[in-house]
């Protein structure tokens, strides 16, 4: 099955690693997807922050570019995710809003195609399999802490992907992969990205927090599907005096990890773009 | 809606907060859940939930100038626990617009000014630039300085992106942004 891949903005930019390591991973996996044309900003944490009146239009839009191009939409960032995700179960349990959005939009909106979180894609059984079958060594008796963050897995009033307490679905996948997904009780805590602009220091508190507990759950590594999740975690580390860095955990895209497992290299999943923690994650991978 | 019955005793806050968010506030019977897990509760002058208490005896003030709706990071972690499925970080979106329409300061400085900034810029060119956003909301040049080791890393490892040309269509874009401000029934209409 094609999907409409919806890339957000983040991953034009700051997180242009999660995008290359999707499009390297997706095609190894022979997931196909084709870029959603013209897409626009899903308005993130703006178009709820002061209660506006574009909250459901402007994802709306995105919505109805997919229903035109006849695909399912797959999203990658948590954050345009749960926008889209949240949109789309609006139009589907309330015709009135439906109505109206498609006034707005100027387009119809029958919202018969999903949006699909880019996890449970790679989550489903027959990607596992092929993922085990064709796996390197590389990650063998690495501890993996798989943080969710907030948005992926937290849609109020809907059924959703994966369990909001316990998630499990990039455990899955990294167990997949040939490491070990250290069960830890931060997988879905806060990192506090919405307030990372308007208020860093109380975002820097989640975030000393999430990983003050990796370092005590002894975890090599954290991977991540949201690049804000990712961003605020690197940064905060890098922030810090070097004479912290042997402590750095380095926060991985999930793509990022599967793909290096299916046979890319460092190189390939641009590795050197992570901030915290990458050169002695990468000697460590050499020896 | 199960607060119908109750609206005539309800205070006007309460009923302004539970129209707008179409959260049925009345519900909560004060369990707590919410505020145990609220990762930001310590910071906070209220718990979501004692916010709500003191909305439906009529503290407005205190309601509309308590920091608890501003600082909170909209994890929606209360929202999926609520037993009475109140989706409360939409209540908090909701208490902190009428905070703000009505002219209480929000103790985030720069909240108002990002937020409005962001939207902006998705109004006229339906994607954000993390660059020229930040370089936009920076006006202050020693915000600039600090920022600039880090930017200069970001640079150096590719995660920085001169602006691209946006959204085609910028037609639609325009069309979205007056119709639904136009919106009676969406616009919060304060
Ligand atoms: S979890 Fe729901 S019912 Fe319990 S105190 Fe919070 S708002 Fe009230
Ligand atoms: S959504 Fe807001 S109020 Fe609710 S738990 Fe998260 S930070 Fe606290």
């Amino acid at each position: 099955m094609a999907y409409s891949f919806f890339p957000g903005c983040s991953l034009d930019a700051s997180a242009k690693s999660y995008r290359t390591s999707i499009d390297w991973t997706l095609d190894a996996l022979g997931i196909e997807v084709t870029e959603l044309s013209d897409w626009n900003c899903c308005g993130a944490t703006s178009t709820h922050a002061l209660h506006t009146p574009y909250v459901d239009a402007v994802p709306a839009r995105n919505l109805a570019l997919a229903e035109a191009e006849d695909r399912d939409i797959l999203v990658a960032c948590s954050a345009c995710y749960h926008r889209l995700q949240r949109t789309h179960q609006a139009l589907v349990e309330d015709p009135v809003l439906r109505e109206r959005m498609e006034s707005i939009i100027g387009q119809p909106l029958t919202p018969k195609r999903q949006v699909y979180n880019l996890l449970e894609i790679l989550a489903s059984d027959e990607i596992l399999k092929q993922v085990q079958q064709r796996r390197t060594d590389s990650w063998k008796g690495v501890r993996v802490g798989c943080y969710y963050g907030c948005l992926a897995v937290r849609i109020p009033g809907a059924e959703g992907f994966d369990d909001t307490e316990n998630p499990m679905s990039m455990d899955r996948i990294v167990e997949a992969a040939g490491a070990e997904a250290i069960d830890w009780p931060h997988k879905t805590r806060c990192c506090g990205a919405s307030l990372s602009v308007t208020g860093p220091e109380y975002a820097e508190r989640l975030c000393d927090q999430i990983l003050e507990m990796a370092q005590r759950c002894h975890l090599d590594l954290l991977v991540t599907g949201c690049p804000f999740c990712q961003y605020n975690l690197d940064v905060v580390q890098w922030q810090r005096d070097s004479s912290q860095e042997d402590k750095s955990i380095p926060i991985v895209f999930i793509t990022q990890f599967l793909g290096t497992a299916l046979g890319a290299s460092f190189k390939e999943m641009k590795f050197a773009s992570n901030l915290a923690g990458v050169e002695a994650l990468k000697r460590r991978m050499e020896t | 809606m199960a607060t119908e019955k109750r609206r005539e005793t309800s205070t006007s806050l309460l009923r302004l907060v539970e129209d707008l968010s179409q959260q049925a506030v009345q519900r909560c019977y004060q369990c707590d859940k919410c505020a145990t897990g609220c990762p930001m509760l310590e910071q906070m002058d209220f718990s979501t939930n004692q916010l709500f208490r003191l909305m439906e005896i009529g503290a407005e003030d205190e309601v509309l100038g308590a920091n608890t709706a501003w600082l909170c990071a909209s994890c929606y972690t209360c929202s999926v626990r609520c037993p009475n499925q109140i989706d409360i970080a939409q209540v908090m979106d909701v208490v902190r617009t009428i905070a703000y329409e009505r002219g209480y300061a929000s103790p985030l400085e720069r909240f108002t000014g990002f937020h409005e900034l962001f939207l902006d810029i998705i109004r006229r060119r339906g994607r954000i630039n993390e660059v020229s956003l930040m370089a936009r909301f920076n006006t202050n040049p020693l915000d600039l300085l600090s920022q600039s080791k880090l930017g200069w890393t970001m640079f150096r490892k590719g995660r920085l992106k001169w602006p691209s040309p946006g959204v085609k269509d910028r037609k639609s874009l325009k069309r979205i942004f007056e119709s639904a401000a136009d919106n009676k029934e969406d616009s919060h209409g304060l």
